[in-house]
Order: structure tokens, then sequence, then C-alpha cells
């Protein structure tokens, strides 16, 4: 028998106020765990958005900025033109060091004839560097007219197999690397020339789809230079270039950051009312306990316990608890998060994905760290007193 | 063994100040088994707690081995507590989340281990051999007195401090339990003092003292309590 | 020998005399002052008469820029946009946004309008012709008054709760120097027309080295208001005007012979106003009401809600050439309310 037996003895005895404590650690850990790995989870999920995206700037018409970074943030692919000329000044501009230009086709536009729901993506592979970085396997040459690359959610057409849009066949070349933003994952990605012999096709049946989208683009993706904050750049662009939006994508992000942090502050603090509490609620019980088991108390320091004994003793019951409470609150949080996953997501608009196993297990230490604390905070008063007692004033007490 | 030296206790009851222990002088040699007797109330227990260094006296001194318990540190007066004595208090003294053999090894958790084995001979000793596995909550008043008295020797103490050892006791377990002090306190030399208002238990210590509202003495003929100052008093021989 | 005496003495209180009254006598100025109001309006100065009216334009700004030729007032708020008012017409633009809390700004050598931003420490930069924002750039953490060296390739922006003033490079846009102990909590700042001398406006908001809020700078305790002089030769503090209240801005006369300094919390009077400083002997030579004058006049009253009801004024920027209050400002002496 040692010291940490007998805590957990102790602790049994009275099971319903034990595990009455146990709860309100569980509460704050369970709460606290979830909030923060939703936090990691926003923060990672943004940073792999604008990674993967590859992009310092994206310019967008003017009046399309809204949608923009819908389609950013939320990974919903939306389509919006401007002109093609677009492109080269941009290229111009103080601190441009890389431009790709993108055109977007939203799939109700080709519901009538072809493949399927697909977002296509035209893009320039020799000024791409926004995604071919991303092929699960790089491509051995250069994309032809009559070859496309798709998402990785697109699993019916996987290198190889031939694809029709507008009546132009494309083979599939190569996959990209899963994203979980949507407008990337479920993309059909094929170069801007190849718009060109599309519209042509179209031209020549009955239904004129391509109308308005020669010399047109739905975006310019800017690389940054080294030396310039890409919001100067942004700066510069927008000063430069008529009815264009320069969103940059760290703004983008600290914009969504701010707002969704805002709101999951609000609950930290929640959580940090509860752990008051919590402490609170802990300290007043423990130092009910110390009241009620002075002769206890009394008759162990009799015994020949010395006065740090009886606060190992109180401590050890006291961290038993919340690291009991703790542990408990991380598992059912954990398992609150993979039950709610889609719902949270869903809630968040973001393409949210898990933190990394590290992080993951990094937050949960933290959180039953944070438990263990809570208990050896509260216990530490009442703990101290009980030490601090005379034994024979103890055993008195007890009388 | 023991040298007691003018000890004074006084307690604060709201504005009223108690003096518990008065001017207590007192010397008991090794292997000793003094008696001290009194009414309630009057001091006997805050002097057994102020020689076991349970509380601090306002003056005067505790030696044991001639070493003055106050001198020493706490921690080391906690050890002196574990390796030289023990107490048998007068009302229950067991940790209830504990069974009784965990009970009677309580002070080997703090120092001085001895066998199991040891500390189950000790409550076959007392009668409880049958009863190891049981908790406190399930013995009657006179059985936790008896765990109390077995976890007194598991530590093979110098010095016994008994307050009203066999008061939930009946006769004949009373008789039981001193003849197992009287006979470790013939085998192994141990030093008992006990204190008790049993006036028969007195007699059959080899002294007795009286003590009457803090003040320590040898009783007169008529009754009055004459105090035993400096130099401490011999007793009266019990017959 | 009594008449020589009676001569002396007679000279001596005629020179005495004629100092006193020298030095008691106000001078007199012909130039309008516009100065940015926390009220969302610019008080108009006439600077001969000491009339007083405005230009509402609604939001609570800091900083108020004239064009070089008079013609157009650029106000940059305390939200971070920007407006224009044509001064003849009074006709006014939308807001703009620029940056996130404007405090000072300066027409730059190329023309651009470089604005401060107490809020992100950087440098906005307006381009009057398109009117958008051209470049940004950072310079330290909280900067209020920017001006230009003479050549035009060395700019002074001050960061006030820091109290230095960073050299830039107008070209490159960095920071290459710094000069330290402008001050305790300071604002915007004025070169003294032919020489090398920085005025800075020294608020000095602190009592016992804590801000003590908004624009106070009781006498329990606290620095009091100051402007600071600072040598851009040798890069150093060369002296510090103690003016009282709560100092934000300073413009010259031409001539560089008088300063005015626009302060808010007078002491003793519930007004902000513009404290005119003979440059010479540095002691006050005459005092502008700036705000009460004109809320008087309009039945304006401050809500408890704003700077604890108290007027404050800011930027100040004088137009040496206008003779008149322009016709487009609002002034009324009837007493009424404006509509």
């Amino acid at each position: 028998m040692n010291l940490a037996v007998l805590a957990g003895k102790n602790l049994r005895r009275k099971l319903f106020r034990t595990i009455a404590l146990l709860l309100s650690v569980t509460v704050v850990a369970g709460t606290l765990f979830v909030v923060t790995t939703i936090m990691d989870s926003v923060e990672t999920s943004l940073q792999k958005s604008t990674k993967r995206l590859g992009a310092d700037i994206m310019v967008v018409p003017a009046e399309s900025e809204g949608v923009a970074r819908m389609t950013l943030l939320a990974g919903k692919p939306s389509t919006f033109y401007m002109d093609k000329d677009i492109e080269d000044k941009v290229a111009k501009i103080k601190g441009v060091k890389k431009v790709a230009g993108q055109l977007f086709i939203k799939s109700s536009h080709y519901r009538c004839c072809d493949t399927g729901d697909l977002f296509i993506v035209g893009f320039e592979p020799d000024r791409d560097f926004t995604i071919t970085p991303w092929l699960v396997q790089g491509l051995k040459k250069p994309l032809g007219r009559d070859e496309a690359i798709m998402g990785r959610a697109i699993s019916a057409y996987t290198p190889g197999v031939t694809a029709a849009l507008y009546g132009k066949l494309f083979s599939i070349v190569g996959m990209l690397e899963q994203t979980g933003m949507e407008f990337i994952d479920k993309a059909m990605y094929v170069t801007i020339d190849s718009f060109k012999d599309m519209v042509a096709k179209t031209d020549k049946g009955d239904v004129r789809i391509f109308d308005n989208l020669n010399n047109k683009i739905s975006t310019v993706l800017v690389q940054v230079s080294e030396e310039y904050a890409p919001r100067r750049v942004a700066i510069f662009i927008e000063h430069d270039i008529p009815n264009v939006k320069a969103i940059v994508s760290e703004d983008v992000i600290a914009a969504v950051r701010k707002q969704l942090f805002a709101l999951l502050k609000s609950i930290l603090y929640i959580i940090g009312v509860l752990w008051f509490m919590s402490v609170m609620l802990i300290g007043v019980v423990f130092s009910m306990i110390v009241n009620e088991r002075q002769r206890e108390f009394g008759i162990l320091r009799a015994v020949g316990a010395k006065r740090k004994d009886i606060f190992s003793l109180l401590i050890y019951e006291a961290s038993f608890l919340s690291l009991s409470g703790g542990v408990i609150g991380v598992a059912l949080g954990g398992l609150g998060l993979f039950i709610f996953q889609e719902k949270i997501k869903a809630l968040l608009s973001v393409p949210y994905m898990w933190p990394s196993p590290m992080d993951f297990v990094v937050l949960a230490l933290v959180c039953i760290l944070i438990s263990l604390l809570t208990g050896c905070i509260a216990a530490l008063q009442p703990a101290l007193r009980s030490m601090r007692m005379e034994p024979y004033a103890q055993i008195r007490g007890g009388e | 063994m023991i040298a007691v030296n003018n000890l004074t206790k006084t307690y604060k009851i709201g504005k009223e100040t108690i003096e518990a222990v008065k001017g207590v002088s007192l010397a008991v040699s090794k292997a000793e088994m003094i008696a001290i007797v009194g009414h309630s109330g009057s001091g006997k227990t805050t002097l057994l707690s102020l020689i076991g260094g349970l509380t601090r006296p306002e003056h005067g001194t505790v030696a044991i081995g001639g070493t003055d318990i106050w001198s020493i540190s706490d921690n080391a007066l906690s050890e002196l507590r574990n390796k030289k004595m023990s107490f048998i208090f007068q009302f229950t003294s067991l940790i209830p989340t504990l069974n009784v053999l965990e009970n009677v090894l309580l002070p080997t958790l703090f120092g001085k281990g001895l066998s199991v084995d040891y500390a189950a001979s000790l409550l076959d000793k007392v009668g409880l051999g049958d009863r190891k596995g049981s908790y406190p909550y399930q013995l009657s008043g006179g059985q936790q007195r008896r765990v109390a008295i077995a976890r007194a020797f598991v530590n093979d103490p110098e010095i016994v401090l008994a307050d009203e050892p066999t008061g939930d006791l009946d006769e004949e377990t009373e008789a039981d339990m001193l003849s197992l002090f009287k006979s470790i306190n013939k085998e192994k030399g141990v030093t008992f003092i006990i204190v008790t208002h049993a006036s028969d238990i007195a007699r059959q210590c080899t002294k007795h003292y009286v003590m009457n509202k803090g003040i320590f003495g040898e009783k007169e003929e008529g009754g009055r309590l004459r105090p035993l100052l400096r130099p401490p008093l011999q007793g009266h021989q019990c017959p | 020998m009594k008449r020589r005496l009676f001569i002396v003495a007679l000279a001596l209180t005629l020179v005495m005399g004629g100092a006193f009254f020298a030095y008691a006598a106000e001078p007199s100025f012909s130039g309008i002052a516009y100065i940015q109001g926390h009220g969302g309006h610019i008080a108009v100065v006439d600077l001969a008469t000491g009339d007083v009216a405005r230009y509402a334009h609604g939001k609570p700004s800091d900083t108020v820029q004239l064009s070089k030729d008079g013609k157009t007032m650029y106000v940059f708020s305390l939200d971070g946009f920007a407006k224009e008012i044509d001064v003849a017409s009074g006709k006014q633009t939308e807001w703009m946004k620029l940056g996130k809390k404007h405090c000072g700004s300066a027409i730059a050598p190329d023309g651009m309008i470089w604005v401060s931003d107490m809020d992100d420490g950087n440098v906005y930069v307006y381009d009057p012709k398109t009117h958008k924002l051209a470049d940004s750039f950072p310079v330290s953490k909280s900067i209020c008054g920017i001006n230009f060296s003479k050549d035009g390739k060395t700019a002074y922006i001050s960061d006030m709760p820091g109290g230095f003033v960073s050299i830039l490079d107008v070209k490159t846009k960095k920071v290459t120097g710094q000069i330290k102990d402008a001050g305790a909590f300071i604002h915007r700042a004025r070169f003294r027309p032919g020489t090398t001398e920085l005025w800075q406006s020294d608020g000095a908001e602190l009592k016992n080295g804590e801000p003590i809020g908004v624009g106070y700078a009781d006498s329990d305790g606290a620095v009091p208001g100051a402007v600071t002089i600072l040598d851009t030769t040798s890069n150093k503090v060369i002296d510090r005007v103690i003016i009282g209240g709560n100092p934000h801005d300073v413009d010259f006369s031409k001539d560089g012979k008088y300063a005015f300094v626009s302060v808010r919390q007078i002491p003793e009077q519930d007004d902000s106003a513009i404290v005119v400083l003979d440059t010479t002997t540095k002691r006050v030579v005459k005092e502008y009401s700036a705000c009460k004058k004109c809320h008087a006049a309009m039945s304006l009253t401050i809500p408890k809600t704003a700077d604890e009801g108290r007027p404050f004024l800011c930027a100040i920027d004088v137009n040496w050439d206008q003779k008149k209050i322009p016709a487009s400002a609002e002034m009324n002496t009837s007493g009424k309310k404006p509509k």
C-alpha cells in the first residue's frame, strides 16, 4: 500500500461526490478539446486551402469579389469572367513574379450535353504554378489540347480513360491530390486552348454555349516576388487596373480566422468560466473534505505521516479525480467530433479537415494537463491548510 | 527515557483561555508502565499529546531519550513518532477506507516497514485474526479498539501512549488487553503511559499519577492533590 | 543734474513702455486655417477676424490635407476612409476605403498623399488623380505625423506612443533611422519654413508614464503638452516649448516667424484652440477659439459619449493665400441650430 492507493480508496469512499466532481472536469476538458481541435482544424484547413491554391493573390472581376472569396473558402465552384488581356496587365505590375490565368465553366452550363456534373477549369500549362505541382504523378510531357487532368473526387475518370466534353474527346492523363475543396477535387482541368476547340465544335452545332467566352478569363493567379508583400502588390494591381479586385490569400484567411475565431473565442471564454467554476467547486468540496477528515489526518500524523504526506495525499486525490475527468472528457469530445464531423464542416463552411495526428495528440495532452492542473490548483489551498494544522488540533477538530 | 519538565498548555475557546496543563513535570524510565488517572477534562489527553509531540506546549520541555522533541524539525518529529512511539486513542481511530490488516499496517506506510505476517500475528493476539479483510464499519466499537491496539505495536515502538485504551471493551477483553500490554512491556521493554479514569487499570501499573484541572500530582491522604513540581516525584509504587 | 536724470528716466520709461506694448500687442494675420475635428466636421478659422465656420463630412477624423492649389480638402477618417471636398463648392465625394485608422497625412514630392495609420503602423498612399489607394508599406507600430524634407528624398514619420520619429528613404520606402525622445505621446509635426527644424506636437497624454486617455493633460502629475523641436541635420532634440493642453499639430506662417499649434483642452477653457507661438521668443502671442465659438453660434452640443463631451480638434492646414472663409462653408451667426 502507498499514498496513491490510499488516495484512490478515499475517492471511492464518496462515490457520488467523486463522480459529480469528475463530471465537472469532464465537461471542461471535453469542450476545451472540441473547441481547440476545431480551431486547429479550421487553421489547418485554411492554410491548406491557400497552400493548395498556390497563389499569393487571386485577381477577379471587381463585382465578383464575394463569390470568388466563397470559392476560395468553401470550395464551392462558381463562375465569373473578365477580359483575358488583364492577365498581361497583371504580369507587368511591380512585384508580380508569376501569373497564371484560369477559366471556369459551371456544370449547369453544359448539363444538357456531356459527361456529367463536372466543373471545368481551363488553365495555361506553360504558365501554371498552381495545378501541375499537385499531380499525384508528374506528367511526362506538357498537357496537350486533347488531354485533361482530373480532381481526386471524380473516381470514374482515371488516367487512361477518355471523357467527352461538348463533343470533344479528352484523354485523362493525370490526377490531383485530394484537397477537400470541392472546386478542386470535383474539377476537370484542361488547357485554355482546348476551350477554343470546344467553342468551335459547339459553334457548328445547335447550341452556342460559349458565346461570350472567347478572350475571357475567370481569374488571374499571382505569385509575388519575395521582396514585396502580397498586400502591397494587390494595391498596385487594383490601382493600375480598373474594375478588378486583387484578393490576397492571407487576407482571406485572416478575415475568416478572425470571424470564426471570434465565435470560438467566445466559447473559450465560456470554457474559462466553466473551468473557474470547476476549480471553485473542487476547491469548496476539498475544503469540506479537509474539515470532515481532520481527525483522519491527525491520526496519520500520529502514526508518522509528515506534513508533505498529508499534502501529497490530498493532491493525489484531486489529481486522480481531475485526470480521470480530463481523459474521459477528451475521449468523449473526440468521439463527438468524429460523430458530428460532417455537421461541423457544414456549420463552419470550410473544407474542414482533421488536424495532423501530432496536433491531435498535443491538443489532447494539453487538455488533459489543464484538467490535471484544475484539480491540483483547486486542492492546493485545502491541502496546504491541512498540512499546516497541528496533529492534536486535527484530532480534536474531529471530535 | 521520558523527561517532562514544567509543561504548560493553554487553549482559547472563544474569549476564554483554558489552562489544560499547568506546569507538569514527570520522569518515566525505560520499560516503566505508568498510569495517569483523572476525571474527564482534567488535562490527561492533552498531556499525552504533549508527550507524543502532537501539540506544542507554551512552556516546558519534553525529552525522549535525551532529545528535546520540540527542538527537532517537524519531519524528524514525525519520524520519531513513526519509529519510536505509538498512540492508542480513546476514540475510533481507524481509517474507514482501509480494511483491518491495512489499518494495522498504516504506520508502515510512512517509514518503518514490518511484514504483513507480523501485523497478522498482532491481530491474532488481539483476537481478530479472522477479520483481516473486514472494514471498520463491519466491526463493533470494541473490535475497532482492538485493531487500534494491534496497530500500536506494528512499528515495534519503544513508547506506547495509550488514552483510555480499554474504553469500549468488556471486562474480559479489557483484562486480555492489559495482560498483552504487560507481556509486551516485560518482553520488549516497551514504556507505557496509560491515561485512564479506571483505578483498577491504574493499580496494575508500576506507578500512577493523578491529574486534576491541569495539575499533575500524587494523591495525599484525605483525597487532596499535592502538585508535583520540580524535581519530579517518583509516584506511588503499585502494590 | 535733476533735468538730466529726468530725461534719462523718461527715456527709460519710454523704452520699457514701448517694449511692453510691442510685447503685449497681438500680431495680426491674414489667412484661412482648416482644422479637422472629431465631430465629423472641419473648422474653418479666419485668422484675420477669428470667425469660425465649418464643413461637415460625417466621420470622426484626425487629419485634413489641403491640395497645393488650396482647392481641395482631403479628409482621412478614424475608421480608415478617404474623402475629397471641393473648397469652392463644398461638394463631397463618397467615402473610399483606405486603411484602418488614419492619423496624419502629407503630400509627397510625386503628388501622392501619404496617409499614416495609427492602428497598423502602415503608410497608405492615396493617389488624388485616380482617387485610389496606390501603395501601402509598414513603418512602425502606431504612426501619425508625416513630413518630407525640402529635397523630397527623406520622410519623417512620428510614432505616437513610441515617442520617436522614423526617418524613411522616400524612394525605397524603407526606414533608415530614428530620432528618439521626440516626446511622450506625439502627433503631427511640421518643418519650420527655411530651416531644418521639425516642430513636433506632443500631446503628452500620459500620467506617471501611463496613457491617461484621449486628449487630457491636467496638472495633477501629468506631463504638460508641448512642442518638441527636432533638428533634422543632427537628428537630435534641440528644444521643448511647453504649451499646456494637448497639442496635436503645428503649421507656420509663410516666413516661419509664427507657429500655429492646434491644441485640445486649453487649460482652464473647455475648448480647443489655435495657439500662436513666436518662433524666436518661443512665447505664446495669440489664441483663436477653434471649436466653441462656432459650436455656440450653431447651438451644437457634444454628446457625453464622444470624448466626454469635449470639443477635440486635430490637424491644422493654413491657406495663406485665401483671405475669406469660403462661401460654401457653413456659418451661422443667428444662434439657431443648422438644419
